[in-house]
């Protein structure tokens, strides 16, 4: 990475830190909800960029694993809140509201919906690949419309944020903290994985899939291995936002929301390590601005997308550096 | 030694009605370098893809040091020492000279599932690595990006790739295609080096290198070996002379 790119991460970093706790220090709390948000579908696109930055794996699926955990994590509240067993038999399973307790199986949800859908999917590429992690996440949200004991349709209301021991988590500013950090080790595992000898491989087999199996390297394998590893950080992300919203709702397994994790990552730039951050903070800040102006913001977005994608592969940061490197 | 490192029994693979490879028995034997030489269409690129594992066939067998690897797939055998380099030049050309080279050595050593290490720090690797494209004379290019290099380099890079992996076979498809007369020199100069490290299974069009780097030949005209032999043998053979040199009549 090149010191400007390290200069511009860190201050894309620290605004997204400092800019909401002095508008809420100022009285503006709603900026804190939103930063919330920006951080928590940053490391949803984080996940993502694993497989699609790293791997060139284009998976128009990702809500299927945002989803899971989302629902992961209202099931287990909902369930706590009840005093109702998940399960009886063979053992007793309760719900719980503890949140680290919560991020463990939403990770763990995901990650092996990913090693089962991609066992099947990452037989095929291109277009076959687009369009079969496609169909698995919209058949996920078919069956949570259709499943009636979590609300179907309607959704899941959590009604007590769940708790993280020592915090808080109802004070908007701890809770904004908690999602904060969690994206950081999102980031900093994404900046080793990189460069390490699997992500070396990873992204040999976007370029050159081909040469790396002639090299000894089995490619289905390890695009697995990212493939699951990306869904179960986008899971993660879930989780945390069902806490977020205190609801859970099939819209989190929807298509567009696969199609605006994709798009954070476009705006801000593949493989980029603070491309998918820089991408959320620019949806989020467009969708906010031009919203306020017109209910058909998105044909902007779309104008924006398609600039990007003719004259800037490299995303906003691409653009932003090449120029500044002239 | 007593044994060939690569042995091929009546390999056979059919395209529908088109028969590219047909009966076809080869072997490699340590220290050697065997040229396969046979006009264009002749079934050479296909018989590589077999051994390597990219197509598999109809029928025959293959033996890598005395074991069928008929079921392994194309990483599996690159793993236990099949190396190749490819006709056309295939790289990453987003990596640079160094990383193109690291990975070979990373792939053959079977470490790529480390998660949290820096890669490029691992000494061990890095100065294999290093030592490869200094072979191939690539040092000043180590941390050039591969899409940067000239055809000629490109070509040498595939070799120190191959090289890296420290293989127990080499297959190398034209390595000499489009390098120069200079280059084919340097790479001729190379390959004689490099037989006593690992066997080569050399297919190329440049009958001068061919001629001076073959301890044997082996002609393959419409997926058949139609004659295996030491150079000599093969220079005269007229039956060679009519398929592929095509000055039969002098």
């Amino acid at each position: 990475m090149s010191a400007p790119e390290r200069g511009f991460n860190f201050g894309l970093a620290s605004l997204l830190l400092a800019v909401p706790l002095i508008a809420a220090y100022m009285g503006e709390p709603y900026y804190l909800t939103l930063a919330t948000r920006i951080a928590i579908l940053s490391i949803a696109a984080v996940g993502l960029n694993f497989a699609l930055g790293l791997g060139g794996l284009v998976s128009f699926g990702h809500a299927a694993y945002f989803g899971l955990g989302g629902y992961a994590a209202g099931i287990l509240a909902n369930h706590a809140l009840k005093g109702q067993a998940i399960l009886d038999w063979p053992f007793e399973l309760g719900g719980t509201t503890f949140m680290p307790t919560i991020w463990l199986v939403a990770v763990f949800a995901a990650g092996l919906a990913a090693f089962l859908i991609g066992l099947l999917s990452l037989r095929t590429t291109g277009v076959y690949f687009i369009m079969i992690t496609l169909a698995f996440a919209q058949m996920l949200y078919y069956f949570a419309v259709s499943w009636p004991a979590y609300g179907g349709e309607d959704g899941l209301p959590v009604y007590v944020r769940n708790s993280f021991p020592g915090l808080n988590t109802l004070d908007p500013v701890q809770f904004f903290l908690i999602s904060y950090a969690v994206l950081l080790i999102a980031l900093a595992l994404f900046s080793l994985l990189r460069n390490s000898n699997f992500g070396v491989a990873l992204r040999a087999s976007r370029q050159n899939p081909g040469r790396v199996a002639s090299l000894g390297i089995e490619v289905f394998r390890l695009r697995l291995a990212a493939f699951v590893l990306s869904g179960a950080i986008t899971g993660l992300a879930g989780a945390l936002y069902a806490d977020l919203n205190r609801f859970v709702s099939p819209q989190m397994l929807s298509w567009h929301m696969s199609g605006e994790i994709m798009v954070f990552i476009i705006l801000g730039g593949a493989g980029r390590l603070f491309g998918p951050v820089a991408g959320a903070v620019l949806y989020i800040i467009l969708e906010q601005s031009l919203g306020e102006v017109s209910d058909y913001w998105q044909i902007f977005l779309g104008l924006l997308l398609l600039c990007v994608v003719l004259y800037a592969r490299g995303g906003l940061i691409g653009a932003v550096l090449d120029r500044r490197l002239g | 030694m007593a044994e060939p490192i690569l042995r091929l029994f009546n390999l056979t693979k059919r395209f529908g009605a088109l028969q590219a490879t047909d009966s076809v028995s080869l072997d490699l034997w340590p220290g050697e370098i065997h040229a396969l030489i046979g006009p264009n269409g002749a079934g050479k690129s296909t018989l590589v893809k077999l051994i390597v594992g990219e197509l598999r066939q109809n029928s025959g067998s293959i033996e890598f040091e005395g074991r069928c690897i008929d079921a392994l797939g194309s990483a599996e055998r690159a793993s236990r020492g099949l190396a190749r380099s490819f006709q056309v030049s295939s790289i990453f050309p987003e990596f640079t000279v160094f990383e193109n080279v690291f990975l070979a050595v990373q792939g053959a050593e079977r470490k790529t599932y480390r998660f949290f290490r820096r890669a490029l720090s691992n000494s061990e690797f890095s100065g294999r690595a290093s030592a490869q494209i200094d072979r191939v004379r690539l040092s000043a290019r180590s941390g050039t990006v591969a899409s940067e290099l000239s055809h000629g380099e490109r070509r040498r890079l595939e070799v120190a790739m191959a090289l890296a992996m420290r293989p127990k076979a080499l297959l190398l498809d034209e390595p000499m295609a489009g390098v120069g007369a200079e280059g084919t020199r340097e790479l001729t100069k190379l390959l004689s080096e490099i037989r006593e490290e690992s066997p080569i299974l050399l297919i190329e069009h440049d009958m001068d290198a061919v001629f001076a780097l073959a301890d044997r030949i082996s002609v393959l005209v419409s997926g058949r070996v139609v004659s295996t032999g030491g150079v000599a043998e093969i220079r005269r053979s007229d039956e060679v002379r009519r398929a592929y040199l095509g000055f039969g009549d002098e």
